[in-house]
């Protein structure tokens, strides 16, 4: 297993890394553009903003205002999104449907390493993927403020709310897992993973909007990912991390199941 | 094997894929030593059984053993495989990924150095990324990777499509060496003369069904013979009334071409009696008009 551990995680690293660095880049350039708009601009812009969509950037309380607020919303920002769900889907649905779909699973499975190793070293690979983005996510927070003189901001706070980032991306890994188990095809797979993720996100503001959606949260894996509020309290709230580790806990768990249990007809 | 000898043993294999048939039934057994090969065009089934031999697809009846193991429990680093439609890691380099697979097998690649040497694969070449490889080169690499371990069991997909005519040699001359040293090989091809050259025994899949299992000199010499008659007068080729069982396959002027059952020989041989006979061509059926004949569904054939 260590051998395909360790073709897994060369091959990843180099989109590993531009993932990180589009990360860091992008908390650069919106520390920069706080600074230059300041707090006297960027005010009466958010609160002439309608409600839905102060909810869907997390500005209640007119938390953004705030140096540490603002870099919260950085965590919720589509652009960190896209990338923080892009790279376990694309990983996971290439590494599993993908190899099914190219026939080079063909040279692995006829090997003596049995299909739980392989399912288990693309899982692995996908949580430390997950986790490195987390961490670059933070520490480029510190660096970045640091070289700008950016804050005061509570960095411990942030270091929870790239934790509790870690567990909900790690969850839509999973599902991305278990979908990329069960096809043979990784445009398939990243689709319906994608396309969860999605609907995932939608259904958490839109039960932002009106009391009367509000049933739609308990559906969405955002809905327990709130790094606003993480950082307004200096600390995760532990149910919710429970839920996001244990969807990511089973759903990794299911995808090793079905994958060892399919045909794979290459 | 007696089962002690058998390294592949079969048993009512059956393979559905939703309505469509894979494999129904299919049963056979691959010795110890032995070249075997798997016969039948594209979408009879052949790589359906092949699936469910390595263990990729799980078959809905039957059951098959691997050096009289369960397919999934077998120690697989006894066995080399080269799939059909070959596909490697692109962005590897040919290096790479032989040090990889070898490193997957857990076994030495002791005959990796012999190998690249026999089938002209240079240091330099190694070193390429692998989308830069011809498909004749992939080809070699995936022969090479099946073989670099010294499997005692080799399963091999359609291996020769992609190489050239020297290379196609240099393997079957492989496969021979390997036979002699006590090795296995199931060889799955819709290359009959290929088949022909190198393999003890066939098994013929037609339909998702085996209609035969047996040594190719076997096969020969229980189907039936193709005689050429060149009467003396052409006459004697028109009027020739063909004794029950032969069939006639072609009047061309004084030559008569009949279709022959072995039982049926003498008769054949009698109803000649009284004529003029300028030559006579009795000859064993390739392995091709054997393959024919069963996919034209002929019962005499069998």
């Amino acid at each position: 297993m260590r051998a395909e551990l360790r073709r897994r995680l060369w091959f990843t690293l180099r989109a590993l890394g531009i993932y990180c660095a589009a990360i860091v880049l992008f908390e650069y350039l919106l520390v920069v553009v706080y600074e230059t708009l300041g707090t006297q601009t960027l005010g009466p812009v958010l609160q002439m903003l309608p409600p839905g969509i102060q909810a869907l950037l997390g500005n209640e309380n007119a938390r953004l205002l705030t140096p540490e607020g603002f870099l919260a919303f950085l965590f919720m920002h589509p652009f960190v999104l896209v990338l923080l769900s892009a790279f376990p889907i694309a990983f996971a649905s290439g590494a599993l449907a993908g190899e099914v779909e190219r026939r080079t699973i063909a040279l692995i499975l006829t090997r003596p390493i049995s299909r739980r190793q392989v399912a288990g070293s693309v899982a692995l690979t996908m949580t430390i993927g997950v986790a490195t983005m987390c961490a670059a996510l933070w520490g480029g927070l510190a660096v970045v403020t640091r070289i700008r003189g950016f804050g005061p901001i509570n960095l411990v706070a942030f270091s929870w709310a790239a934790a509790s980032a870690a567990a909900a991306f790690w969850a839509v890994g999973g599902v991305a897992l278990l979908s990329s188990a069960a096809a043979s095809e990784a445009g398939r797979a990243g689709g319906v993973s994608a396309a969860f993720t999605l609907a995932s996100y939608v259904a958490d503001y839109v039960a932002k909007l009106s009391p009367h959606w509000a049933w739609l949260k308990r559906y969405s894996l955002f809905a327990y990912w709130d790094p606003q509020g993480v950082v307004a309290r200096g600390g995760v709230i532990w149910s919710d991390v429970a839920v996001l580790l244990g969807v990511a806990v089973l759903t990794v768990l299911l995808g090793i199941v079905v994958f060892d249990r399919r045909d794979v007809a290459v | 094997m007696s089962s002690a000898e058998a390294v592949i043993d079969a048993v009512h294999l059956t393979k559905r894929y939703g309505r469509r048939r894979g494999i129904e039934d299919v049963a056979f057994t691959v010795q110890r030593g032995e070249i075997f090969g798997f016969l039948g065009p594209n979408g009879a089934g052949k790589t359906t059984t092949i699936r469910a031999v390595l263990g990729l697809v799980h078959p809905h009846h039957g059951r098959v053993t691997i050096f009289g193991h369960p397919a999934s429990e077998i120690d697989r680093s006894r066995i080399g495989f080269v799939p059909g439609e070959l596909s490697l890691y692109e962005r590897m380099t040919g290096a790479q990924l032989l040090d990889y697979l070898a490193a997957l097998t857990r076994r030495p690649p002791l005959r990796r150095a012999a190998l690249l040497e026999r089938f002209a694969l240079s240091r330099q070449d190694l070193l390429r990324p692998i989308r830069h490889y011809s498909r004749g080169m992939k080809q070699k690499v995936g022969v090479v990777q099946a073989l670099q371990h010294d499997p005692e069991l080799l399963v091999l997909d359609e291996p020769a499509e992609g190489l050239d005519p020297l290379m196609q040699q240099e393997f079957y001359e492989l496969l021979g060496e390997l036979r002699a040293e006590g090795r296995t090989v199931f060889i799955s091809s819709h290359l009959l003369w290929e088949v022909e050259r190198i393999c003890d025994r066939v098994a013929i899949i037609r339909d998702g069904l085996l209609v035969t299992t047996e040594r190719i000199d076997t096969l020969r010499q229980r189907s039936p013979r193709r005689v050429d008659v060149q009467f003396a007068q052409a006459d004697d080729a028109t009027a020739f009334r063909p004794p029950e069982g032969v069939t006639v396959e072609r009047v061309d002027g004084v030559r008569l071409t009949l279709r022959v059952p072995v039982e049926r020989t003498a008769t054949v041989l009698d109803a000649f009696a009284g004529r003029q006979i300028a030559d006579l061509v009795w000859e064993l059926p390739s392995l091709e008009e054997i393959f024919l004949t069963y996919y034209r569904g002929d019962p005499d054939a069998r």
